[in-house]
């Protein structure tokens, strides 16, 4: 993997963002059981990759990540910072127990933080937009973030479901 | 014309993945989509953007074609393989079917390379299947990882 060309503000940002965002995460307490907690972490780094190759690499090319139009190894890095946030998003939700239109705003507001941090990160250098804005972001933050909270749902679901089979199975053996 | 094979291919493809049944189960899939999804859209943008090992045609029609064998085809290609071969009682099948897969892997990537869609420059055809095979083993790696972290919760018996 390609190393950055100047070790500078953007490099160390996302290692302070990186530090103080997984900090608070295992100081929080645990809510979710791990295999969920990597589910969420797991599909936010996804998603965040995915979007990234179909919209800033060539031919589309809409913003570049760090120094260079190319995958370095700070761009791996930035990935890993989706993960701390997606889990704080999902540990709110779950926390507050929103429901209903309180999930519509709970979207919005966090879409919105989420552009304001994007902008952060620009300011830092991390992103270099060309035909992209921070605005555009809140539009895919929206979509994303609802991608997020539906697959969380499913995950839970079907968590429990599997779990209550294995009990099932395993009172079914002992009698 | 020929780049609709790749799109009827990749909607088949999806077809029968929700429709087959499955060994993994369904938090198993989701791990394995995340991961694929991550460590291909990786490995092809060192290919093609950072070394230049791979010059992807400029024809829209082919772009589009080969975003969806990188996005679609070769992750699900995988998870029909973690996803059948516990079904192989036999070592000797596994090794078969885990050859033949290599194979089909290989064998896509070659049609893309025959219709001009891949151009390999200092890349041969060893480097692919030799890749192709290491994030398989890697991958299957990780999915005993997560398998284990879910054994541990009760969630599978595996």
């Amino acid at each position: 993997m390609i190393l950055p060309v100047q070790f500078d503000q953007n490099e160390w940002f996302l290692i302070v963002m990186i530090i103080l965002s997984y900090t608070v995460v295992f100081l929080m307490p645990k809510r979710i059981p791990w295999s969920q907690f990597i589910l969420v972490m797991l599909l936010s780094v996804m998603i965040a990759r995915l979007s990234d190759h179909l919209l800033a690499s060539p031919s589309v090319d809409l913003y570049d990540i760090n120094d260079t139009g190319k995958y370095d190894l700070f761009d791996f890095v930035t990935y890993l910072l989706y993960a701390p946030f997606s889990y704080l998003f999902i540990y709110f939700y779950d926390r507050f127990n929103i429901r209903g239109i309180g999930i519509v705003l709970y979207i919005v507001v966090c879409s919105f933080l989420g552009m304001l941090f994007e902008m952060t990160n620009a300011l830092f250098e991390v992103f270099h937009y060309k035909g992209w804005s921070a605005v555009y972001s809140f539009s895919v933050y929206l979509v994303s973030q609802s991608i997020t909270l539906l697959l969380f749902s499913y995950i839970r679901t079907a968590y429990h479901t599997l779990l209550r089979n294995q009990n099932k199975k395993w009172q079914g053996s002992n009698l | 014309m020929k780049s609709q094979y790749v799109f009827i291919l990749s909607i088949l493809l999806i077809m029968s993945f929700f429709v087959t049944k499955k060994k993994c189960n369904v938090l198993e899939n989701i791990f394995l989509f995340c991961v694929l999804e991550f460590v291909f859209t990786s490995y092809f943008a060192i290919l093609y953007i950072n070394h230049n090992f791979w010059e992807i045609t400029k024809s829209i029609e082919w772009f589009i074609a080969f975003r969806i064998y990188e996005v679609i085809i070769v992750p699900l290609l995988y998870m029909f393989y973690y996803n059948l071969i516990p079904k192989l009682q036999t070592k000797l099948s596994k090794v078969v079917y885990t050859l033949l897969f290599v194979g089909i892997l290989y064998g896509n990537e070659y049609i893309l390379v025959k219709w001009g869609v891949i151009v390999y420059s200092n890349w041969n055809a060893w480097q692919s299947i030799l890749f192709l095979s290491i994030i398989l083993t890697s991958v299957y790696f990780l999915l005993l990882g997560f398998r284990h972290i879910l054994k541990i919760e009760g969630v599978s018996q595996r």
